[in-house]
């Protein structure tokens, strides 16, 4: 390939500046090479400035279609934290169903949807009905059990509305639970299917060592409750997360960046899977095998193989979670009601694309006098940038234009980011006018 | 599949000012059915949110489906415009970058091709703005009353 090259992927037309890959390489070297997401949620955190405690979860819920419990549970254990309000073993358990049910339905998109079309060749999803429907539908099938989890704890289909700060306004009945156990059962035989979709198909070779940042929780594999943990530095407490996020501003991009330890961390299933391992399930560190994954893993793009790895797990320790509530009976405990008084509370919780922070100040009435939320894109952003800076050097002398092209995007992909996701105007042409 | 009636479905954000419209409708035909005003209405009324192809499998349930969204059809804002897919072009991210670019029309399209289509007609909404923020601009909220009318024109009675 030529030593000058400029590559623009302006992938989301429709909301200008979001979404888009820049690359400019001037007789071999890299002018420019970032990408470009403009960061949601900082306009939704003065939305919160001002409202009751018990709305922060309702308003949050609805930053992101995809990313809806996520924000939910994070603003949930927010509050809590603030006030003081210890969970339950039975508590903890519904919050973990209903996380490990938003895994389902994010995961199962994400490496069926979005990244199996890049493996096979095909241009999107679409095509995929034509060759591979079965993968298509299965994939459909797995999604649902997501939402019908999410709806068993939650409530409702989309934004639950059954968990508040304290607690949970309504329980899963017995037969709910054993009719969700039994389809979490077949799940783990489709998903076998995708192991071996997933285990047939070859991802670019390429790797560089970051910082892997995740939550941490002694004993199990951390999902609504823990520590963070740092594969540089280890354990910090959740309540230190400024000091790991460090927030601040580039030149040319209205969002936030992140650095720890070095220039830029990366968050999501694959630093869940390197800090995490030793926590996985047998069957789950099985599949990791079987895809060719062992920890510390270096090639962000096997991000997308460690999803498929913890939804394993998941199904696992969903089993685990539930068969245990079915055999001590679900207790119907009441929420939790604060007492009301000036305090703080961070909420660290992981979701798909990797830990979540909300942090909100509280004045005695229970109003929130400032919030702060730091998604999992803000974090990686800096690493998607390294990643490509480290990449772009060495491929345009191997690869063609569209080649890296590709290679770009599948990695911008990989990470799954949120892309000003609040937003899903249906924009058409009518036929005959 | 295909077996229960008539799905009235809501999408759209409601922290996205007239984005919010098509669950505010959800909002005002459930006050409308508790309130006895819709009784002959047989129909299950559901709010979407965001996540288009999480609907998919809920979709294919029914037979009709009525899905009220802001849609961009380039006419003056709060124009109420009912359509079917074939009357239209559907945009579609087909190289999206995130699964965050899956809405509605990537549902509807995957559902046909898919052959899990039920009859579907778009209440189109057009706003005038879907910045961050909440509330519905006048003039798409003063469009709520048309809506509830051709959601029932569209809505076969008992």
């Amino acid at each position: 390939m030529s030593e000058t090259i400029t590559i623009g992927v302006n992938h989301i037309t429709r909301v200008e500046g979001h979404g888009n890959i820049k690359v400019d390489v001037q007789n071999g070297e890299v002018k420019e090479c970032k990408l470009e997401i403009v960061e949601a949620p900082r306009f939704f955190e003065a939305m919160l400035e001002g409202r009751h405690y018990s709305e922060a979860a309702i308003i949050t819920s609805r930053i992101c279609g995809i990313c809806s419990v996520g924000h939910q549970l994070a603003s949930v254990r927010a509050t809590e934290d603030a006030f003081g309000i210890e969970l339950t073993k039975q508590n903890h358990q519904l919050k973990t169903l209903l996380d490990m049910g938003q895994y389902f339905e994010s995961h199962v998109l994400h490496v069926y949807f979005l990244a199996v079309p890049d493996f096979v060749g095909a241009p999107s999803v679409f095509p995929l009905v034509a060759t591979h429907k079965d993968v298509v539908l299965s994939a459909l099938k797995l999604k649902k059990l997501g939402h019908d989890i999410g709806e068993m704890i939650g409530g409702r289909l989309v934004h639950p509305i059954s968990m508040i700060p304290g607690g949970f306004t309504h329980m899963p009945t017995v037969k709910k639970l054993e009719e969700i156990l039994n389809r979490i059962q077949d799940a783990k035989e489709e998903l076998k299917n995708g192991v071996k979709l997933v285990s047939s198909l070859t991802l670019p070779d390429f790797e560089r060592e970051t910082e892997y940042i995740s939550m941490y929780r002694d004993g199990e594999y951390a999902f609504i409750d823990g520590n963070i943990f740092s594969s540089d530095r280890g354990e910090i407490s959740y309540k230190d997360y400024r000091k790991v996020t460090n927030e601040y501003l580039v030149p040319h991009s209205t969002a936030k960046r992140a650095k720890f330890s070095r220039h830029s961390y990366m968050v999501g299933a694959l630093a869940r899977f390197n800090n995490n391992y030793k926590y996985l399930s047998d069957d789950a560190k099985q599949a990791a095998e079987d895809l060719g994954l062992k920890p510390k893993y270096y090639n962000p793009y096997m991000n997308t193989v460690a999803q498929l790895v913890e939804l394993i797990h998941i199904v696992d320790n969903s089993t685990e979670i539930i068969n245990d509530m079915l055999a001590k009976g679900i207790k119907n405990e009441k929420p939790v009601i604060p007492e009301l008084k000036e305090c703080a509370g961070v909420g660290a919780v992981e979701v798909p694309r990797g830990i979540l922070f909300h942090e909100y100040t509280y004045d005695k009435n229970g109003f929130i006098t400032k919030a702060n939320c730091i998604i999992p894109t803000a974090q990686n952003l800096q690493n998607i940038e390294d990643d490509m800076n480290d990449m772009v050097p060495d491929s345009i002398k191997k690869r063609t234009k569209e080649e890296l092209t590709l290679d770009l995007e599948m990695l911008v992909r990989a990470y799954d980011p949120c892309i000003s996701c609040s937003c899903h105007l249906l924009d058409v042409e009518f036929v005959n006018e | 599949m295909n077996d229960k009636g008539t799905l009235i479905l809501g999408v759209g954000n409601p922290l996205r000012r007239d984005d919010g419209i098509g669950l505010a409708s959800i909002q005002k035909l459930k006050e409308l059915k508790q309130s006895g005003e819709l009784l002959t209405i047989r129909a299950d009324i559901i709010d979407g949110g965001t996540d288009g192809l999480g609907l998919i499998e809920y979709l294919k349930a029914y037979k009709n489906v009525i899905i009220i969204d802001a849609v961009e059809m380039a006419l003056p804002p709060g124009t109420v415009k009912p359509f079917t897919p074939d009357e239209a072009v559907l945009k579609i991210n087909k190289d999206s970058l995130s699964t965050h670019g899956f809405g509605i029309a990537e549902l509807i399209t995957l559902s046909r091709e898919l052959g899990i289509f039920p009859g579907i007609t778009i209440i189109g909404v057009q706003p005038e703005d879907s910045g961050y923020g909440e509330g519905l601009s006048t003039k798409v909220s003063q469009a709520l009353g048309i809506i509830c009318q051709k959601v029932l024109e569209h809505c076969p009675s008992e």
